[in-house]
């Protein structure tokens, strides 16, 4: 028994098991969340050891798969990702037949997450570029459905992503250079340099952040969002192995203060363009940006200082997005159908005819901005407190583009509650949405009115798995 | 070895073909380009690896060429031929291959500084392919035009790589992402004509 058979090779083969049933599209989302989150327990409950006890039999485990002279590892530490990425996906895919998205969806899905799995798990973990490239070719069917001609964000988001993968090879092979030491500063700033563009790139900081809002326009937003979610959670935990490999440039204060500017950049240029946005899936590709800014940020300070605490904020981050990405999601694929252009024009008088709907969208994008009382508000206030406390002058500015993304929110909800010119007969919402919409919110709120709770679950969990001392 | 007098050829015609790709709105002449940008890619690569292994991008690269030429030979011809041919619009991109070219000669010689393990001529050869494929790419919208750009950029990009990294993994992973791009484009190529699938 081997880790990778369990949370790469089993998900692949289920992957291409689905792909030959796509048509049988609620089969398809009941097996793949099934599996899912099977393997999400399964990375919570399975002892770390080097034998499997299973009531008679004892299966020797291992944690490293052998390919090619290379190595698959998916070790103790990386269990809480792998409960992160299992778990995110059961909750997607399990909503799936609401959203009614391309039927690849959830198969190419699967294989996307098996994929992040693997570029995670590879060592020398430079090679993860090359399995993230893979994953994003994987998803491009679904974002570009059959039928459909490929919009310009699906063909920016390829065009950055396949390129952002070449600087993290090579920068990651000069920094295999300088492992055993800096060596030669020009040479150091250079690779330094490559490897920050391909990690821009990857995770759409300022100016390579385009792809986002295009590709937001352009496809469906379920399927989107799954990206927009995964694909930087994917590529963060892979910049923190990266991080963790090389002390000496983790310690240089530099990096620390980079990766810092890097997220008050993407928090304050996102709030700007969320702040006089109109089309609303746009807005939440601005959403997305502002909130990998604020994973940066919290990665700066976790390798900055208080390495402990900042590391669970970085993971803690990931629920709230996960879960009001989820909503948002869901509340605009409810409108597929309903309202041709989705923007501030056409969702006017939507609070009377959807309300479910419109409250979801407008909770998510507050919770993602961090307003009080809901998920996001705890972890994005100690994050900028964090940062006050580090590099106060720029602090304030992470605010401002909170405040940018409220004010896109408040511009939407007022279109909504405003009177529409015409009145139309539509069909409600569907019961079962309301319901999914209702749970996703009531766990928003619930997580931030008991923070606490919420904060010492992460910390138990990572704890568990010895990421961080408790 | 014989392939070493191929070397500075396969620079010149490195850029060459990267030209027509830019310019050509003919998918033929485009598919055929990248089949001998392909050729030259295997000769620069073979100067670090065995030509065994080397091998391995050109097939990589011309079965790529075989499925955006199998899509676009299915296809519609209007879908893919794109806009009329301007003189104009040739020059311009004739001018700013040229410039691409210019830089990449400055740049490759930079190169060869930051990594040493990378012979001159293949630097220049990998610098080219990367500059034009990144101009390609700036300059279109059209799939089949941004897939040629990507695989360009790769191709240069895989000649630096070759250098300084000789693994079997990594090999097979890039011949895999290769293809997969073709197939992404070919997909693209063909999505709008296939019916819907929900």
């Amino acid at each position: 028994m081997n880790s990778a058979y369990i949370w790469i090779i089993f998900p692949s083969l289920v992957a291409v098991i689905l792909l030959l049933l796509q048509k049988r599209e609620t089969l398809v989302a009941i097996l793949a969340t099934g599996t899912t989150a099977v393997l999400a327990g399964l990375a919570a409950w399975l002892p770390v050891q080097e034998q499997i006890i299973f009531w008679r039999w004892v299966f020797p485990f291992s944690d490293t798969f052998i390919i090619f002279g290379r190595q698959i590892v998916l070790s103790a530490a990386d269990r809480p990702s792998l409960i992160v990425i299992y778990l995110t996906a059961a909750l997607w895919f399990g909503a799936a037949p609401l959203a009614r998205p391309n039927r690849l969806f959830v198969p190419l899905g699967l294989g996307m997450v098996t994929l992040l799995t693997a570029a995670i798990a590879v060592e020398p973990f430079l090679f993860a570029g090359v399995l993230i490239e893979i994953a994003v070719l994987v998803s491009i069917p679904f974002l570009s459905p059959p039928g459909s001609r490929a919009g310009r964000g699906v063909l920016r988001y390829l065009s950055f992503q396949t390129i952002g993968m070449p600087f993290i090879l090579i920068s990651g092979f000069m920094f295999t250079g300088f492992e055993v030491g800096p060596g030669n500063q020009e040479f150091v700033a250079i690779a330094t340099a490559l490897l920050a563009i391909g990690f821009a790139l990857l995770l759409a900081v300022f100016p390579f952040h385009t792809w986002i809002p295009m590709l937001a326009e352009d496809s469906h937003p379920y399927p989107t969002a799954f990206v927009f979610l995964l694909l930087p959670v994917a590529v963060s935990i892979f910049g923190l192995g990266f991080l963790d490999s090389y002390v000496w440039f983790k310690s240089n204060p530099s990096t620390a203060l980079l990766l810092q500017l890097a997220g008050v950049v993407m928090v304050v240029t996102a709030g700007i363009w969320a702040a006089v946005e109109r089309h609303i899936t746009r807005l939440m590709g601005f959403a997305i940006i502002l909130d990998i800014g604020f994973s940066l940020i919290a990665i700066g300070l976790a390798i900055g200082g208080n390495s402990e605490i900042y590391r669970v904020l970085f993971y803690a981050l990931l629920l709230p997005r996960g879960l009001s990405l989820g909503v948002w999601a869901l509340a605009l694929s409810g409108l597929i159908g309903r309202i041709e252009v989705l923007d501030l024009e056409n969702i006017r008088g939507l609070g009377r005819r959807y309300p479910v709907i419109s409250i979801s969208m407008i909770l998510s994008i507050f919770c993602i901005a961090g307003l009080p009382l809901l998920a996001g508000f705890p972890l994005k206030l100690g994050v900028i407190e964090g940062l006050s406390a580090t590099v106060p002058q720029i602090s304030l500015w992470v605010i401002m583009g909170s405040l940018g993304l409220i004010a896109g929110g408040i511009r939407m909800l007022i279109s909504m509650v405003s009177d529409a010119d015409e009145t139309r007969d539509e069909s409600p919402e569907s019961r079962t949405l309301r319901a999914f919409l209702v749970i996703g919110l009531a766990i928003l709120f619930t997580l931030g009115i008991l923070p606490n709770f919420f904060i010492q679950l992460i910390i138990n969990l990572l704890a568990a798995f010895g990421s961080v001392v408790p | 070895m014989i392939l070493n007098y191929l070397v500075l050829p396969s620079v010149i015609l490195a850029f060459i073909t990267a030209t027509v790709l830019l310019i050509s709105w003919d998918w033929r002449i485009s598919i055929f380009s990248l089949g001998l940008q392909y050729l030259c890619v295997f000769v620069l690569i073979s100067l670090s690896w065995p030509m065994e292994t080397a091998a391995v991008k050109v097939v990589a690269g011309w079965m790529s060429g075989a499925v955006l030429g199998l899509a676009s030979l299915n296809l519609p011809q209007e879908n893919i031929k794109g806009k009329p041919v301007l003189i104009s619009d040739v020059a311009f991109r004739l001018l700013a291959a040229i410039l691409a070219g210019l830089f990449a000669f400055t740049g490759g010689a930079r190169l060869v500084i930051w990594l040493p393990e990378i012979d001159v001529q293949a630097a220049y050869g990998a610098t080219i392919l990367i500059s034009l494929g990144l101009l390609h790419l700036g300059l279109t919208t059209h799939p089949f035009r941004v897939v040629l750009g990507l695989l360009t950029v790769l191709s240069g990009f895989e000649i630096l790589y070759a250098a300084v990294e000789s693994s079997i993994l990594i090999t097979g992973l890039l011949a895999i992402v290769t293809l997969g791009l073709a197939i992404v484009g070919a997909y693209m190529l063909t999505a709008p004509t296939l019916e819907e699938a929900s």
